[in-house]
């Protein structure tokens, strides 16, 4: 704002100088132009994909968030309420009672209820799941998948590249609609 | 209408049986699967919104109201909203890497709030000079506000350390290019502390469900203490990450070069008083260059050598970039697995990881793997040698900038290195006139 | 840097914290894990782990594996043994059949995904749909397509005698048993306390059917984790099974998933009645008397990719025990050791 020393070498300078200027503005329009046109106007998401997820843990503690925006949920179409619930028990649990040291969760976060003998209603306690993967391990083998882990939005920061996306083994997160922002399972 | 409804009864009934083996009790409603909604868009366009006033407001305070207390009160807003209630994410340094994939990838869609954030504070530097990094980058005001006793980096040091940045750009574009990692993110100091006061997360649940959600949210131990590091040398070294790391910042320096207006110490003119001299934290202000000691024939001499240097030195950095480039190709995640693969077949390791298991139980052909692989090693191989080349030119170019004797009479604001802080005005007296605080004229 | 007047203790302390904070963050930096190298960092309370059970004992192992046969589908449903030991695999929209040696003998095109399939002594062919049965002759024609079963039925599998053929519905836990022309003679298998028949129970579907001898239907109760075998008018015989992850026992919520009658072979006279069983969970394939007592592995969960769910067995007259692997999309070829 204070270039008026009206000396030839400054307005050839200047002259350069608002010549860059209009180049630069025209590679930043071009490059957000086109990305534009292509761009879709909603935000994503990240999620998992729960038929690539193989449960390793590592959604429990990548997640920049502390305890994890990653929670086991439950498919209860998907779920035979079965007695011996290899989600809830531990596979080597001698019977079907529900003692704590009978229980595959180490948080304690699975609710079990019944509903009509023998059939069974299991519950994830979301404050106290902390995403490890170990019941969807355990339905995922022997029972029937009904249990597996999503990345909760009202949790989920939304981190620029998600950090469990980084570290997952399995490349089971990708980015999806946030207006689609779950990939729940179902019957096939 | 009645037929209609009984006909749908049947059909949901008969649906519901297919396999249900486990009949349960026509009184048991089944449970819904919960989905709580991600944060809502508007928020995003908000967000948008709040960088162009911020921006606005920050071009206005720095060039012509000329308020450093009020840049200070931005600098606050931008580190409360942009820094703890957004959480940090997606900024526009990150956004670097959205905007690079895009690019590249023609299957990831970047949306258009990200290159939103990505090109607005190009533009406005383009034509105000740094004011996002002055008052609304949140990386910056986190620095900004715990600078207790900035410290005289030597000038050869500032200038060699100063092709961090475009280091860092050129590496974050190559990876982001490749598909293989956001470096930024993954190494950005800051956003460790953001989201360890999550204040939009618990704004939100207030607004939403009226509920305290506690604090149980926190961030990573590693981030936290790169954060505490970084931040504890800025505490001496003003804004460190944005001078020598940040590669947004090697953009907006460009873009400022060539900006339309920019800060300017004297709100008139330079009367050569020296008074602004140390005035800069960062280190930004030229001195006016002194006649005498120039040979112009020296110069002009050195000046034709670096210029004939150019090519060579850039053909040599790209060799080297491209003989660097295996190691750096070594972060891509398929690259990984195909080495992994290749070790165990090998014999080289022992046991297996998860992700060669997933590999090999996907029973995908092990060729098709190594083939894929190659493929992004040649992309690296390319891209090392690109990104080699680039970082010899801006060498060259600091080199040959340094050669070329302009004349200065003023002390002035470096187009690049200035921040847009207004820390020097008040170091002015002919600022100090304009304010009436003191008596013009001698 | 003209300001260097004697070193005041303030800026030492500056300069220390400045060189110590740097080389923390050099000493993160390097320490960072993004791509979850170093796992998870759970206690092993979090792990689950059914490892111990991926382990099979090598001395009940008494089968070895030859070269499998490649079947180049993508979804491999069923398989059966036809005349002169021909290998017939069902998937796709397809029956894909292989000469005793695994070279490529005929491929018959469907309008439908098959279930499952079983081939008569004369090579016809009897491929169960979800819902209906259709019946090809050895050339590939379409001889016949049986009425819909329903729309809860989910064929599993088929088997034959000489003139009967039972078909496996999981949809509505059933073992339907027809005529040879289609007719529906029975239904077997449905609770019945009189009878003491206390019903199949499936979780997912997977119902197996076999025939021993020409007068014996064994049925797979997996719900229950056992086997059981009725007379062809549908009268109970015998059962025997029972849960476990041990090798001994059926493993995971449903299992078996797949049954087959071993062969009477010559040099093993006493083998009435044996059969070999496949599971999921942990994929294995193990031989059992007729009192359920375990004989012999033929391949343990090491042997298949975990989460193998959806095997299918059979065995051809020489003995060998031929396993189609849904993952490896390919026939398994199991023979005794000692052969
Ligand atoms: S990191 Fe991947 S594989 Fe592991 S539990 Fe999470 S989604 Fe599943
Ligand atoms: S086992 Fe792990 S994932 Fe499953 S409910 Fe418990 S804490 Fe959540
Ligand atoms: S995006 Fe961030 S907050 Fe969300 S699951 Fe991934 S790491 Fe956690």
């Amino acid at each position: 704002m204070s270039e008026q020393k009206e000396q030839p070498d400054l307005t050839r300078r200047d002259f350069i100088r608002s010549g860059v200027r209009g180049a630069l503005l025209a590679g930043v329009g071009a490059a957000t132009g086109g990305l534009l046109a292509r761009s879709r106007s909603g935000d994503t998401v990240w999620q998992i994909d729960p038929e690539k997820c193989i449960a390793c843990g590592n959604c429990a503690t990548y997640c920049v968030l502390k305890p994890s925006a990653v929670k086991c949920v439950h498919a209860f179409g998907l779920c035979e309420y079965c007695e011996k619930c290899f989600g809830y028990f531990d596979l080597d649990a001698p019977d079907v009672e529900t003692g704590a040291e009978n229980q595959l969760c180490p948080t304690g976060a699975i609710k079990r209820r019944l509903v009509r003998e023998p059939q069974y209603e299991y519950k994830i306690d979301e404050q106290l799941c902390i995403g490890c993967g170990k019941c969807v391990a355990g339905c995922g083998q022997f029972g029937m998948g009904a249990l597996f882990l999503q990345v909760r939005h009202d949790l989920c920061i939304n981190c620029n590249e998600c950090a469990i996306a980084a570290a997952c083994p399995a490349d089971a997160f990708r980015r999806v609609p946030a207006d689609k922002p779950y990939l729940l399972k179902k019957k096939q | 209408m009645r037929r209609l409804i009984q006909f749908l009864i049947v059909l949901t009934v008969s649906a519901s049986v297919a396999f249900a083996a486990a009949k349960l009790p026509t009184w048991y409603n089944l449970p819904e699967t919960t989905t709580p909604a991600p944060q809502s868009d508007i928020f995003e366009y908000i967000d948008v919104a709040v960088l162009a006033a911020a921006m606005a407001l920050a071009a206005y305070l720095a060039l012509k109201r000329r308020s450093r207390r009020g840049l200070l009160a931005l600098t606050i807003f931008s580190l409360l909203y942009f820094g703890f209630w957004r959480g940090g994410c997606v900024c526009p340094v990150g956004s670097i890497q959205n905007v690079t994939l895009g690019l590249f990838d023609s299957g990831y869609v970047v949306p258009a709030t990200v290159i939103a954030f990505f090109a607005l504070p190009l533009l406005f530097t383009l034509f105000f000079g740094r004011v996002f990094c002055a008052a609304v980058c949140p990386l910056g005001a986190i620095q900004d506000v715990v600078l207790v006793k900035p410290l005289k980096v030597p000038t050869w040091l500032a200038h060699a350390l100063g092709l961090g940045p475009y280091v860092y750009l050129g590496l974050a574009v190559l990876m982001a290019a490749t598909g293989s990692a956001f470096i930024i993110c993954r190494l950005d100091p800051f956003v460790g502390f953001f989201r360890l006061v999550p204040l939009g997360k618990w704004g939100q649940a207030i607004i939403q469900d009226g509920s305290w959600p506690g604090w149980d949210l926190g961030g990573r131990f590693n981030l936290l203490a790169l954060g505490a590091c970084v931040l504890l040398v800025s505490a001496f070294i003003g804004r460190v990450y944005c001078r020598f790391v940040c590669p947004y910042g090697a953009l907006l320096r460009i873009m400022s070069r060539f900006s339309r207006w920019r800060v300017s110490i004297t709100p008139d003119e330079c009367i050569q008083c020296r008074l602004c001299e140390d005035a800069c934290p960062f280190g930004a202000i030229n001195k006016p260059t002194r006649r005498k000691n120039v040979s112009r024939s020296e110069g002009k001499g050195r000046l034709a050598a670096l210029i004939l240097l150019l090519p060579v030195m850039v053909a040599v950095g790209g060799w080297l970039g491209g003989r660097v480039s295996p190691a750096l190709s070594g972060r891509n995640p398929t690259i990984r697995l195909a080495q992994r693969i290749r070790d165990e077949d090998a014999g080289k390791v022992k046991g297996t990881t998860d992700a060669a298991e997933v590999f090999r139980e996907s029973r995908r052909p092990v060729v098709e793997l190594y083939e894929e692989a190659s493929g992004i090693r040649r992309e690296f191989l390319l891209g090392g040698r690109l990104l080699g080349a680039f970082i010899a030119l801006v060498v060259m170019l600091k080199m040959i900038r340094f050669s070329i004797r302009r004349r200065r009479d003023d002390y002035e604001a470096d187009r690049a290195d200035c921040l847009a802080c207004g820390r020097c005005f008040a170091h002015c007296p002919r600022e100090q006139a304009r304010l009436k605080r003191i008596r013009e004229g001698k | 840097m003209k300001k260097r007047r004697g070193i005041s203790t303030t800026g030492v302390i500056i300069a220390v914290v400045i060189t110590v904070a740097t080389a923390a963050a050099v000493v993160v930096i390097l320490r960072f894990d993004p791509t979850g190298k170093g796992g998870s960092g759970l206690g092993e309370q979090f792990v689950y782990d059914s490892e111990q059970y991926r382990k099979t004992d090598p001395n009940l192992i008494h089968y070895k594996e030859l070269k499998p046969i490649e079947t180049g589908l993508k979804v491999a449903r069923g398989i059966a043994v036809g005349p002169d030991d021909a290998v017939y695999v069902a998937g796709d929209r397809k029956i894909v059949a292989f000469d005793r040696d695994g070279k490529s003998i005929a491929e018959i095109a469907l309008g439908d995904p098959p279930q499952c399939l079983a081939v008569e002594a004369d090579g016809t062919i009897y491929t169960g749909m979800i819902d209906h049965v259709e019946v090809y002759s050895k050339g590939g024609r379409r001889i016949a397509k049986w009425p819909s079963v329903g729309d809860d039925a989910i064929i599993t599998s088929i088997a034959l005698s000489d003139s009967d053929v039972f078909v496996a519905d999981s949809g509505n836990s059933v073992v339907l048993h027809y005529d040879k022309a289609g007719r529906l003679v029975n239904r077997i298998g449905q609770v019945d306390k009189e009878r003491g028949i206390p019903g199949l129970l499936v979780r997912k579907p997977c119902i197996d059917v076999a025939v021993e001898n020409g007068k014996v239907l064994w049925v797979t109760n997996p719900g229950r984790w056992r086997v059981e075998s009725y007379s062809f008018d549908g009268a109970p015989k015998r059962h025997w099974g029972r849960q476990s992850q041990e090798i001994e026992g059926f493993c995971g919520c449903c299992n078996p998933t797949c049954i087959a009658v071993l062969p009477r072979l010559r040099q093993a006279q006493s083998s009435h009645g044996w059969l070999i069983t496949g599971e999921k969970g942990l994929p294995r394939v193990k031989i059992c008397d007729e009192t359920g007592c375990l004989r012999s592995v033929v391949a343990g969960p090491e042997a298949f990719a975990k989460g193998t769910v959806g095997l299918d067995l059979t065995v051809d007259s020489r003995g060998r025990v031929l396993v189609l692997d849904p993952v490896a999309k390919a026939v398994r070829v199991f023979v005794k050791k000692d052969d």
